[in-house]
């Protein structure tokens, strides 16, 4: 083993801005600023792995220091100093790993060698890489240091971690936020570098290293030494890059997808078994497939497929399965997938669960034609679309929004998705508590799932509207007598409805009892508090009802809390000697004799 | 340890090897695979072959005086970095201490998990095993060195997820850049776990898990009989050191047991259902834990099979027939609820609920749900 093989991202590492990759932005503002010498003296750079600040602060160090500037302000590369730098010797630039040196010693330390100026060269250079693990102490003995510098210091502030900086830092340095690397950018980053070190590459293979990188380029290069290493005969080819990378190949999703839309349960279970024996995590695979039924919903709209990062070819397959999957099977089994997703941590057969979410999957279709059956049976005109387009939640609602005795075939059908469609079956749940106690009568509302109202124009919200324009419109012009049989039978009508559709105990109690009927005016005693509250709510309501209904306007409702008829009994102490005195005057006169406390 | 002593995984043993001769091997290089995996036993082969005198074409030589030295594990150029059960006292040397037992840990067999490990250094109840910074900076100085004998000077680092941030963060320069000559070998079974930064130092070695056969081999080398073997295999699904474990239980009829409890959950024979769940509340914790993991294992395969999916069931003999003649019986919606039932069961049981009462609520839910 002669020469040590340095990785690509260290023997790589840019040396003048030029070379810096994807980070035009940052390396054109620095070279402005050293131009017009407008240095300022902190800068902070920030952002995730690999993306090239360390390399950029380095850059800088060298560049200010350089004697000899070329014309597009790079460094020379062959003056004193830029050579003392490149042999890590020069006495100007100091980089500091504040993740290592972290306590507030260390930063007292770095003041104290402030203070000397440089022995050659125009500026001292500290860069302090990790900068986000200095101890809050260490920052604030940080602080006047980094306002206001000798002439000849400059720091650079490197991080990945932005948030973690004390905002009396953030705005005494000059901050460069650095992007994410375009998966286009790595891509051509790595071809120049494979052809120097003469190793030939397929471009869908460094696409996909690019991708994999997530922006980063030293992860992309990590990946692309790997490749090299395992590779036989020094070429990287795009299937042994899946299988380093330990990346499973899109077709197993495609695959995957075709089974589920087919409803072929034990194809898919073999798919999986296939996965896991490639040696596959299971949790991956979920989120790989959540992944690749998001891409097919992007494809479904031609507004969105740009949203797609994949190449050409891959691209066209998705635009294919998308037409074949419908929007309600897609949506539906994001949701399945995400429960799955969600549970795979705790769930203690993991290899289970997931095949158990492949089943739900898989029977999604036959549930959604079902679906579609029942709408069409119901001949609602609204549902025309079936499982082609209409979202499997407002094919739902069209369901029960229809009428009451709706509760055949579909309403089975929705329960039993209930468990297996969290997402979609959660809004039918809430519909039921929300509207309880408002102004709107009651009635009606079990036959008006209006969850829809915002979504689509079915007819239940019509519906729900409607009785509110009958109380207001049915007030007759005359009022009616009121004979106090015809009020009583009206208000236990009144509590019965009230009742049925699930009325609080408590309001039962508060509605079936005794009430006075004088001048038009009903009075209720109540007992408690809590039951005026539970009569305010529905007042209006009640009090609607019984105009509508008796055909007079003139009707009142008036209650009183009764006063407990029960003696109170005397619990505290100070009552008990309360009670005992009264009937004895003379205790008073000893408490008061003797300076007396109760206390017993 | 030799790479010829490691069962299966020849891909990524010959990829090792060929990186070394190619003159390719990354300076930080993460071994990534699951719990009870060959990841630490792959990391010390590699090292004793990165350091072997007589480098033969497919392995170390096993002969050299580095290669000897590497079977003890007292290579004066390998450091061990591996989780302490608390963090040091000032001025103590925790690592140090531990670092004999260390390798006699490992040479017992290298496909250990953490438990045994904090079993092994007899840590308390809620030590759960750290790395401290302390150890991150120890790695630094002890870098700094030059290597002694060998070539390189190699870091074997187990279970990195257990690096606290401070730790980690302290590391980022040194595995970026380290000084010439330095490997570091990092064996990780929870790589999510790991900061970003660290994952984007370092080249992924992924390591699969172990098959069944492999598994098989390995008990049949231990002197286990092979029907043993392969229930064993069949429940540690790849994972060595659950596998050592089990070999350590007392030989149980789980199946005979379970069989026993659907037959009466089926015949809705109450009586001796309560008679059974004052059974099962006499057994062990670990042997109660046991059976619902039997009991799970045996559902998977009672779903593939009543989903016709006949080609994945790893059953023989008698429980292939029972899973037959009981997935004909049972409603196949009952599979889906039991087997929520028992992942709830087995988390209540983790946190002591009476195994009494949880056992029969399980077998009165069975009861009910399972003809459907």
């Amino acid at each position: 083993m002669a020469d040590n093989f340095v990785v690509s991202a260290r023997k790589y590492r840019p040396v003048t801005f030029d070379t810096v990759v994807g980070q035009s932005h940052i390396t054109t503002t620095l070279k402005n600023a050293i131009r017009t010498n407008h240095l300022a003296q902190a800068f902070l750079f920030c952002g995730p792995r690999g993306v090239g600040k360390t390399t950029n602060a380095r850059i800088l160090a060298k560049t200010i220091n350089c004697q000899s500037l070329t014309e597009d302000v790079e460094p020379c590369g062959e003056c004193e100093s830029c050579v003392a730098f490149q042999n890590n010797a020069s006495f100007n630039v100091h980089e500091l790993d504040a993740a290592s040196n972290n306590s507030v010693d260390d930063i007292r330390n770095l003041i104290d060698q402030v203070r000397y100026p440089p022995q050659t060269g125009k500026y001292k250079i500290y860069i302090i890489d990790e900068v986000h693990m200095l101890s809050s102490a260490a920052f604030n003995a940080f602080l006047k240091t980094l306002e206001e510098p000798p002439s000849y210091a400059i720091f650079i502030l490197a991080t990945t971690e932005k948030h973690k900086i004390l905002p009396t830092i953030l705005s005494r340095c000059q901050i460069f936020d650095f992007n994410r690397i375009q998966p286009r950018d790595i891509a051509d980053h790595i071809e120049q570098i494979a052809k120097k070190e003469g190793i030939k590459t397929e471009r869908e293979a460094l696409e996909l290293i690019a991708q994999k990188a997530d922006g980063g380029l030293r992860d992309a290069l990590s990946m692309f030494d790997l490749n090299v290493t395992f590779s036989t005969d020094n070429t990287v080819r795009y299937k042994e890059v899946l299988e380093n990378l330990h990346i499973l190949d899109y077709d197993y999703y495609f695959r995957l997808t075709d089974a589920l839309l087919a409803g072929n349960l034990s194809e898919t279970l073999l798919i999986f078994n296939e996965v896991l024996k490639k040696g596959f995590d299971g949790h991956l695979f979920v989120i790989g497939m959540l992944e690749h039924f998001r891409n097919l919903l992007v494809s479904k709209d031609s507004a969105t497929v740009q949203l797609l990062e994949v190449s050409e070819t891959a691209k066209n397959k998705y635009l294919d399965q998308s037409t074949r999957a419908s929007l309600s099977f897609l949506l539906s089994a994001l949701s399945v997938g995400g429960q799955c997703d969600i549970n795979y941590k705790a769930s203690k057969q993991q290899r289970l669960h997931v095949e158990l979410c492949l089943m739900k999957m898989a029977k999604l279709t036959e549930v959604l034609d079902l679906e579609a059956l029942a709408a069409d049976e119901k001949k609602k005109p609204n549902v025309g679309a079936g499982p082609g387009g209409v979202p499997l939640a407002s094919a739902q609602n069209d369901n029960n929004g229809s009428s009451p005795n709706a509760q055949g075939n579909p309403v089975n059908r929705t329960d039993a998705n209930a468990s297996s469609l969290p997402t979609t079956a959660e809004p039918t749940i809430t519909y039921q508590n929300a509207p309880n106690g408002k102004g709107l009568p009651l009635g009606k509302l079990r036959s008006t799932v209006n969850l829809s109202t915002s979504i689509t124009d079915t007819p239940a919200p019509t519906q729900v509207s409607k009785p509110v324009e009958v109380a207001l419109d049915a007030l007759p012009e005359k009022d009616l007598p009121v004979t106090m049989e015809a009020l009583k039978e009206v208000w236990a009508e009144f509590s019965r409805m009230r009742e049925q559709n699930g009325g609080a105990v408590s309001e039962q109690i508060m509605l079936n009892r005794d009430f006075l009927f004088e001048n038009m005016t009903i009075e209720l005693v109540l007992d408690n508090l809590h039951q005026e509250t539970l009569l305010n709510e529905i007042k209006p309501t009640l009090l609607g009802y019984l105009r509508r209904k008796l055909q007079n306007r003139q009707i009142q409702l008036s209650h009183q809390i009764a006063q407990s008829d029960g003696k109170r009994n005397p619990y505290t102490p100070q009552e008990k000697f309360n009670v005992l005195a009264e009937r004895n005057p003379a205790l008073f006169d000893l408490q008061r004799l003797l300076g007396l406390e109760v206390d017993f | 340890m030799l790479f010829k002593n490691i069962l299966g995984h020849d891909d990524t043993k010959r990829a090792l090897i060929r990186s070394v001769q190619n003159n390719h091997v990354a300076h930080a290089q993460l071994f990534d695979g699951p719990v009870g995996g060959a990841g630490i036993a792959l990391a010390w082969a590699f090292a004793t072959f990165v350091n072997c005198e007589d480098r033969q074409p497919d392995d170390a030589c096993g002969r050299c005086a580095s290669c000897s030295k590497m079977r003890k594990l007292v290579h004066p150029d390998v450091y061990h970095i591996f989780p302490l059960p608390r963090t040091p006292k000032e001025g103590e040397d925790l690592l140090g201490e531990l670092t004999p037992k260390w390798r006699a840990f490992l040479e017992e067999h290298p496909y250990r998990a953490l438990p045994e490990w904090l079993a092994y250094i007899n840590a308390t109840g809620n030590q759960q095993g750290i790395i401290p910074i302390k150890e991150s900076r120890s790695i630094v100085s002890k870098l700094s060195l030059k290597a002694f004998e060998g070539e390189f000077k190699i870091m074997l680092f187990w279970q990195p997820e257990l690096l606290n941030v401070q730790a980690a963060n302290a590391l980022l320069k040194i595995l970026e850049e380290p000084p010439e000559k330095t490997l570091f070998l990092i064996v990780s079974s929870q790589s999510d776990k790991l900061l970003t930064t660290i994952i984007s130092r370092t080249q992924r070695v992924a390591i699969r898990a172990f098959t069944d056969e492999e598994v098989t081999q390995f008990l049949a080398q231990k002197g286990i009989d092979e029907r043993r073997a392969r229930q064993i295999a069949y429940l540690c699904e790849g994972n060595l050191a659950e596998a050592m474990r089990l070999t350590n239980e007392t030989e149980d009829d789980r199946h005979a047991w379970f069989a026993q409890w659907m037959r009466k959950c089926y015949s809705r024979d109450f009586v001796s259902l309560v008679k059974l769940a004052d059974e099962f509340d006499t057994l062990g914790k670990e042997k109660q834990k046991g059976i619902f993991d039997y009991t799970l294992n045996l559902f998977r395969d009672l779903f593939l099979w009543q989903n016709g999916v006949e080609e994945l069931l790893r059953l023989q003999d008698e429980e292939l027939s029972f899973v037959q003649k009981f997935g004909k019986a049972v409603n196949p919606g009952a599979i889906e609820l039991l087997i929520q039932e028992i992942t709830d069961g087995y988390y209540h049981l983790e946190r002591n609920a009476r195994a009494k009462v949880l056992f029969l609520d399980i077998s009165l839910t069975a009861a009910r749900t399972m003809r459907g």
